[in-house]
């Protein structure tokens, strides 16, 4: 059997390569690791070295050719091995052998190819109808040309991106890949090096907003939100007293200052809270978490494995139920100009007269970039397309063996406070009247209180609060 | 659009007068920019087949027989092509013909004089003559006429280098094409859709034209191009209206002309939008939206496209006389809604 010679990939976005020099004629014997070739790409010229010992054969890609990743374009056959015909798909067809000249074998073959006949073997070769085993053998591997399907703005923006479009899942019909895939994938690969598959060691933004001693107070803010929100709130747990505790606020993915990597699943993110917390030497913390942030306060108090959560309060969290008010989040994202923002941030309230200047100045901060507002209309499409909630988070909160309180004002517009019915008996909750969605704001100084008793019990209680699940 | 179309328009709209706007029927329109053609110049004539005292088999001429006379409003007898030819020998000569068909099915029967000799006049003769002669077509199916009074054959014109081919979708574009073809050089026709004859909108008073080759954006969207002719620019429009009730925002693009087309407004639009949709009534293949399916793939628009383009045009068979596969026979305002939620890849 002869080792085939293909054609390797010798960078990440090389789809082919010119052949520039031939070190070897047809006939000589070679030793593995010996220069046999030169290729040249759009980047670099790269030696090439025999991948067996043998005697080189079949050499069909002459210099100056362009030939896809992947193809076969030499073979080193073993002395007195007889050639194989590669082209026949039956496999038997022999070329050598006494009724032919080796030589004229390989000459014929060399010359009557020409690049259409590649083009069309290699198609050929990736056709899903090619049930033909031996067609492996003619080319390498699968890096071989494959049919694609990707639309021509998918295409522009794989290459405005540097992706390589047969790493993104399609999401259209017959797995086309479209515009908003590329995004996403664009999205995700934001910070080098961070590909979604390799260990996350994404390092999420956090500001400190008190130092403190004992465990600290860690603020998950919502969708859209970023960790300044937590400002005027930490001021008012400081000023009832009865905790020392440190309080630190983290950028969500996507959000603030970090980077989105981490921001395509949940797990992602709760990986990617976990190791900012452990790098800064948070081992135990007590959470609060609003909206979004609440779903990953959850998960990340049920899921992570380094990291105790000593208390746990939800403030309207998501992933209790399957609603929350799509136009919302939609016009958040769409609003190009402030004025068409703030009728939006009013639903917010409960009482509209509550929003002014400052929150809505340190919103539009954040929206007005329509970078940012992709990159939200995307963690928007991923955790709530539809306005449907993805996170079906309830099931959590039976194993929760920390203190766990659930917030929720009774006007919330965002996310229905009758996701807070029917909630474990262990965990408690609390229903403010004529609070919106933000009861850390409408209603401060009674949030702040019960998050601080809440803290307090965990303390009081002394339980090591791990959770058993998975 | 070619450089002369461009200066020749320009100059035109900078003599637009801003008289008052009413309310008229697209019939209407049309006999009002001829009735002042016919005022403005003494070279201006009708001619068609019972256009006098008849008024027109679609009552567009009305009673401009008994305004301005039998030797401007001329009864041609039942041959459309020895009546194209002597329209084209008009024109040739220094007069300004407008010529009815009555159907524009019976253009079929004047081919020779159109293709042949209007559209190829100024060319062979070296540019000493030219043939600025205006064709009017009553035109496209809903009307119950049956195969060989309903068909929408602009296409056919529109692939013969030397002519132009403009359908208006409005009562105000109807007038300002009409006053536009009487002042191109070369031979113009106007395939106006017979459906729309009895449609009313603005219409100003007075004389102003409107651009051939230029087309007009109806609706401004951002979420799929809709590029229609004629009727199919009005039912784009019905279209746009429902899909804005599931959070489709279409732009719909009224061609107007087909020859010269609009490229730009095209590419534009589709950099934008990322998706096209053709819509016309023609036969589907072969046709228009090939043309503009093209122009999307020929230029810059074409790295702009996420979606394969749609092409809804007129069935593949010669228009049925029974009402409902009549209907079925051509795109109507749900089959543009359907192909919309397709291209944007919503279900339903």
């Amino acid at each position: 059997m002869p080792t085939e010679v293909i054609l390797p990939r010798v960078d990440m976005d090389m789809t082919e390569g010119m052949i520039a020099a031939w070190h070897v004629d047809e006939g000589d014997e070679v030793r593995e690791g010996m220069l046999i070739f030169e290729i040249e790409t759009s980047k670099a010229t790269m030696e090439i070295d025999a991948p067996a010992s043998g005697i080189i054969r079949q050499i069909n890609a002459p210099v100056g050719e362009s030939v896809p990743v992947g193809r076969a374009v030499a073979w080193i056959y073993a002395a007195g091995e007889a050639l194989v015909d590669h082209r026949e798909r039956g496999g038997a067809a022999v070329a050598g052998g006494a009724s032919m000249h080796p030589e004229e074998a390989t000459q014929g073959q060399t010359q009557t190819k020409t690049p259409q006949t590649y083009a069309t073997e290699a198609y050929e070769h990736a056709a899903p109808s090619d049930q033909n085993p031996h067609a492996a053998d003619d080319v390498a591997s699968t890096d071989g040309p494959e049919p694609l399907r990707a639309t021509p703005a998918a295409r522009r923006l794989a290459r405005e991106h540097e992706l390589r479009l047969v790493e993104i899942a399609g999401s259209g019909p017959h797995g086309r890949v479209a515009a908003q895939d590329v995004l996403r994938a664009a999205m995700l690969e934001e910070i080098p090096g961070a590909a979604s598959n390799s260990a996350p060691h994404t390092r999420l933004h956090s500001i400190t907003l008190r130092k403190g001693s004992g465990d600290p107070l860690v603020l998950l803010h919502g969708f859209a939100a970023e960790s300044n929100s937590w400002r005027p709130f930490s001021q008012a747990v400081a000023r009832l007293g009865g905790t020392e505790a440190g309080m630190l606020a983290v950028d969500l993915p996507a959000h603030g200052k970090s980077p989105a990597e981490a921001a395509g699943s949940l797990e992602e993110m709760v990986a990617a809270l976990e190791q900012t917390l452990l790098d800064a030497g948070i081992e135990r913390c007590h959470l609060v978490g609003h909206s979004f942030g609440g779903a990953l306060a959850l998960a990340t108090s049920a899921q992570a494995s380094r990291l105790e959560v000593r208390s746990l309060a939800l403030l309207a969290p998501a992933g209790l139920g399957p609603e929350s008010n799509g136009a919302f989040l939609r016009g958040l994202t769409d609003a190009t100009r402030r004025s068409s923002l703030v009728p939006w941030l009013r639903q917010l309230f409960a009482d509209p007269a509550r929003l002014d200047e400052g929150f809505v100045a340190t919103a539009w901060q954040q929206l007005e970039s329509p970078e940012v507002r992709e990159r939200l209309a995307m963690v928007a499409d991923t955790f709530f397309p539809d306005g449907t909630q993805m996170l079906d988070l309830r099931h959590l909160l039976n194993d929760l063996t920390m203190p766990v309180r659930v917030l929720w004002g009774q006007q919330d517009r965002i996310l229905p406070v009758r996701h807070a019915d029917g909630l474990p008996g262990h965990i408690a909750v609390h229903r403010f009247t004529g609070v919106g969605h933000l009861p850390y704001v409408e209603a401060e100084a009674e949030v702040a209180r019960v998050v601080v008793q809440n803290m307090a019990s965990a303390m009081a209680v002394n339980t090591s609060a791990r959770v058993a699940i998975r | 659009m070619t450089a002369d179309v461009l200066e020749h328009t320009h100059t035109v709209q900078a003599e637009k007068t801003h008289d008052a706007v009413r309310e008229l029927t697209y019939a209407q329109a049309i006999q009002e920019a001829m009735a002042i053609a016919m005022e403005r110049d003494e070279r201006v004539f009708l001619m068609g087949e019972d256009i006098g005292v008849y008024g027109g088999a679609f009552q567009v001429t009305g009673d401009l027989y008994q305004r301005f006379g039998p030797e401007r409003v001329m009864d041609t007898p039942i041959s459309e092509l020895g009546g194209a030819g002597v329209a084209v020998g008009a024109a040739m000569t220094g007069s300004r013909p407008i010529y009815e068909f009555q159907f524009s099915d019976f253009a079929t029967l004047a081919m020779e004089q159109i293709v042949n000799q209007a559209a190829k006049m100024r060319f062979m003769l070296g540019g000493e003559a030219s043939v600025p002669l205006v064709m009017r077509f009553p035109a496209g199916s809903g009307t119950g006429a049956a195969a060989q009074h309903s068909q929408s054959l602009e296409a056919w014109f529109a692939h013969v280098p030397g002519l132009k081919v403009v359908q208006p979708s409005t009562p105000h574009d109807a007038k300002g094409l009409l006053l536009a073809a009487l002042e191109d050089p070369d031979p113009v026709m106007i395939f106006e859709h017979k459906l729309l004859y009895k449609s009313k909108g603005p219409v100003p008073e007075g004389y102003y034209t409107v651009p051939i080759g230029k087309a007009a954006v109806r609706r401004v969207g951002r979420d799929v191009t809709i590029v229609a002719t004629s009727i199919m620019a009005i039912r784009s429009l019905e279209a746009a209206a429902q899909l804005e009730q599931e959070g489709v925002d279409a732009e719909v693009i009224d061609l107007r002309s087909i020859r010269p087309i609009d490229r730009e407004a095209i590419i534009e639009s589709i950099r934008k939008t990322s998706r096209l949709i053709c819509v016309y009534e023609g036969v589907q293949q072969l046709g228009i939206g090939a043309e503009i399916a093209a122009i999307a793939c020929e230029s810059e628009a074409f790295d702009y496209l996420d979606a394969p383009v749609i092409r809804l045009g007129g069935a593949d068979c010669p228009l049925p006389y029974n009402p409902e596969l009549e209907k079925a026979a051509v795109p109507q305002i749900d089959d543009i809604v359907a192909a919309a939620r397709r291209i944007v890849g919503r279900r339903g």
